[in-house]
């Protein structure tokens, strides 16, 4: 079987053997998958399958074979769509072998899934992974009585710690030897194979363990029992959650902005002080375009890429620690009356990153109703790019202190919106969904693997944000510079009329023609609000320029009533494209945009009127 | 002890793949605030689970001095 699709997309490569690794979610296994392959691995766009899967050539002792990276599954008979995933793949992928992956310590039912994949017929080896917390909460296993009787070559390991992993490479050449090239085989029959088994599985796992297998006679794991008694404590859990939270926050800004000003000023030097007179011989249009349009833009984002990594950084502590999923478990009451689960609050929670990756974490939720609910609501979390925003605006209307206060306003306004929306909106996207998650045991996450992750967010946050920049760029450039011959962002430029167009719906906000402009161009990235304000205001030598500009034409009180809008609007265009590929539905994508318009207008009106009334300008 | 488990097919794989199916012993470590879910010890595992899904998992008590919920 062979594929002819696009450079980026891949399949099974003619001539190299197929390796899969399956197991339960919680194994490890991404872990395993990155330390086998070096982190050298791409996202295949896979036929047939809606979701990407990570992929890379590994070279086994001369051998070249394709490992493919399956999403976490519970039960290959299960309804998720993960599970669906799998099914589908098996069905329709030649697979020469499967690396069954599973929890040492837990193995007393991950071994179900062990024995369903033995079922499906293909060529498979086990590794037990997490060696370290099998032999910490007294598990022992028997490797060579397991091996004898599930048939299977059995290999113990630690992916992240890296113990074994030479020997499971050893382990899989020696599996794929057995097989000559091209033997890769597809499942037939997958639903029925499995379905006939079903009730032998039970019957089957107990003597097995029994065998295999000793635990321990007590729970050992005091530690993890330790620190719930403290962290899901029904008084305390939750102020203690917050308060973790609200030092995160302030670890990651305390180091991050200043990271970010010496960045920004670095960047500010090379375009004045190096690109400028380098580009002096230029047409002043084009030269201007250079350092003003696109290095400016660039330059405001790649400063902010520090604090981004410093989030994805302290994210993955709290996430590869254990403590996400028990806010899951402290704020499922809550998000239950809000027709929401602890899930979404936990995928809210990741919108304070970046938008776009809490949007396509709602796949683990099955009711689409719950989906829906979800999606609506994660577009208010006050996401990094709009925090940029206002702590610049900030920093330009208001003392340290006050500013301070009006950067946590908006983050309560933030929850405010989306605890708004989930009430008004419940009833339409209703869901019986159930709710059933592991609460892993406290574990202490490692440097190289939290580095990674967030390295690989920001290098995905700046694949997005650059096509962004160099599109917005360009646009704010042409709006602002057509009809030829007029002044750049004048009243008779094409920003100018638009910003003119739109003044009966603004005025009465406070928004005026240029900052109109700045509100069109951050419906495309918030990122470009603060450039396109800089080349609107014809300020783009420095940030403080840019800020007396500013604060000599607007007031604070439209100042504020900017950031409310900027808060509750559409964050990006990415953030709906990636609504519209998930939810799959163009009416539910367009009523998301619309209904955030709303709210955002309706939020700045009620400020901003109410400010005058009171006599506040 | 699970006697028996009264969900839907899906949720029932899912139970039954952490390890909750008839004849396990399970043990309920505490009730989240503001009747928010259960925490329960299955084996080797922990993991939550709604109030209203825990009630269609019915049990009998492992320690014959007390009455079945």
């Amino acid at each position: 079987m062979t594929h002819c699709l696009d450079s980026a997309g891949v399949v099974p490569v003619s001539g190299q053997a197929m390796v899969t690794v399956v197991g339960m979610p919680n194994t490890g296994k991404s872990t395993l998958f990155s330390q086998l392959t070096a982190a050298h691995a791409h996202i295949g766009n896979w036929p047939g399958l809606t979701v990407d899967l990570l992929q890379a050539e590994l070279n086994l002792e001369g051998r070249r074979v394709q490992l493919v990276d399956l999403p976490g599954i519970y039960d290959l008979r299960g309804h998720s769509e993960d599970e669906a995933v799998v099914r589908r793949f098996l069905e329709s992928t030649p697979v020469d072998l499967v690396v069954i992956t599973l929890n040492a310590s837990q193995i007393d039912r991950q071994l179900r899934l062990a024995l369903q994949v033995r079922q499906l017929g293909l060529p498979a080896l086990v590794l037990l992974n997490m060696a370290d917390e099998a032999r910490r909460f007294g598990v022992g296993i028997d490797l060579d009585e397991l091996a004898r009787r599930l048939e299977l070559p059995v290999l113990l390991i630690s992916a992240k710690y890296r113990q074994g992993l030479a020997l499971a490479r050893h382990a899989i050449t020696k599996a794929l030897a057995a097989s000559p090239p091209g033997a890769g085989r597809m499942v037939l029959d997958l639903e029925a194979k499995l379905a006939a088994a079903d009730d032998d599985l039970a019957a089957a796992m107990g003597p097995i363990l029994q065998a295999a297998v000793t635990f321990p006679a007590q729970w050992r794991d005091a530690l993890t029992r330790r620190l719930d008694r403290w962290l899901l404590h029904p008084l305390l859990g939750l102020p203690i959650f917050f308060l973790v939270m609200a030092l995160m926050f302030q670890a990651i800004y305390a180091l991050g902005v200043p990271m970010q000003q010496a960045l920004s000023a670095l960047i500010d030097h090379f375009s004045r002080f190096v690109l400028a007179p380098a580009l002096a011989s230029w047409p002043p249009f084009l030269s201007a375009f250079i350092t003003d349009g696109l290095v400016l833009g660039i330059g405001t984002v790649s400063a902010f890429l520090p604090v981004i990594f410093l989030f994805f950084l302290a994210m993955g502590v709290v996430e590869d620690s254990g403590y996400l999923s028990r806010a899951a478990f402290l704020m499922d009451a809550f998000m239950e009356r809000l027709g929401l689960d602890g899930r979404s609050f936990v995928l809210s929670l990741m919108g304070f990153g970046c938008n776009v990756p809490a949007i396509l974490g709602t796949r683990v939720m099955r009711s689409s109703g719950l989906r829906l609910l979800s999606m609506l609501i994660i577009p208010f979390s006050l996401c990094s790019a709009r925090l940029n925003v206002f702590l610049f605006m900030a920093s330009v209307f208001f003392t340290p202190r006050q500013g301070a206060l009006v950067i946590f306003g908006l983050y309560l306004l933030s929850f405010g919106a989306a605890i708004l929306t989930a009430l008004l909106f419940k009833g339409r996207f209703a869901s019986e969904e159930s709710l059933v998650l592991e609460l892993p045991p406290y574990r202490l996450p490692t440097l190289p693997q939290i580095w990674g992750r967030a390295w690989a967010e920001v290098r995905h946050f700046w694949f997005w944000a650059r096509r962004f920049i160099l599109f917005g760029v360009v646009g704010i450039w042409l709006l602002n510079n057509l009809p030829f011959g007029v002044a750049p962002a004048s009243a008779q430029s094409l920003s100018g009329q638009l910003g003119e167009l739109l003044q009966p719906l603004l005025a009465p906000i406070g928004i005026n023609p240029r900052l109109t402009v700045a509100l069109v161009f951050g419906f495309i990235a918030k990122e470009i609000v603060l450039g396109g304000l800089a080349v609107i205001y014809g300020q783009t030598a420095s940030s403080s320029a840019l800020g007396h500009a500013l604060a000599s034409e607007v007031s604070w009180v439209q100042a504020v009533s900017f950031m409310l809008f900027t808060l509750l609007y559409t964050p990006c265009l990415s953030t709906v494209a990636v609504i519209r590929t998930e939810s799959k539905r163009l009416g539910f994508t367009l009523f998301s945009v619309l209904w955030s318009l709303v709210l955002a207008w309706l939020v700045s009106f009620c400020f901003y009127q109410l400010a005058w009334l009171v006599g506040w300008r | 002890m699970v006697a028996a488990l009264a969900v839907e097919p899906g949720l029932r794989h899912r139970l039954e793949a952490l390890g909750i199916k008839p004849g396990q012993s399970l043990k309920v470590l505490r009730r989240g605030w503001w009747s928010g879910p259960i925490h329960l010890q299955v084996g080797m595992t922990e993991l939550m689970l709604r109030r209203i899904d825990a009630a269609r998992i019915q049990v009998f008590s492992a320690d014959p001095s007390r009455a079945a919920p």
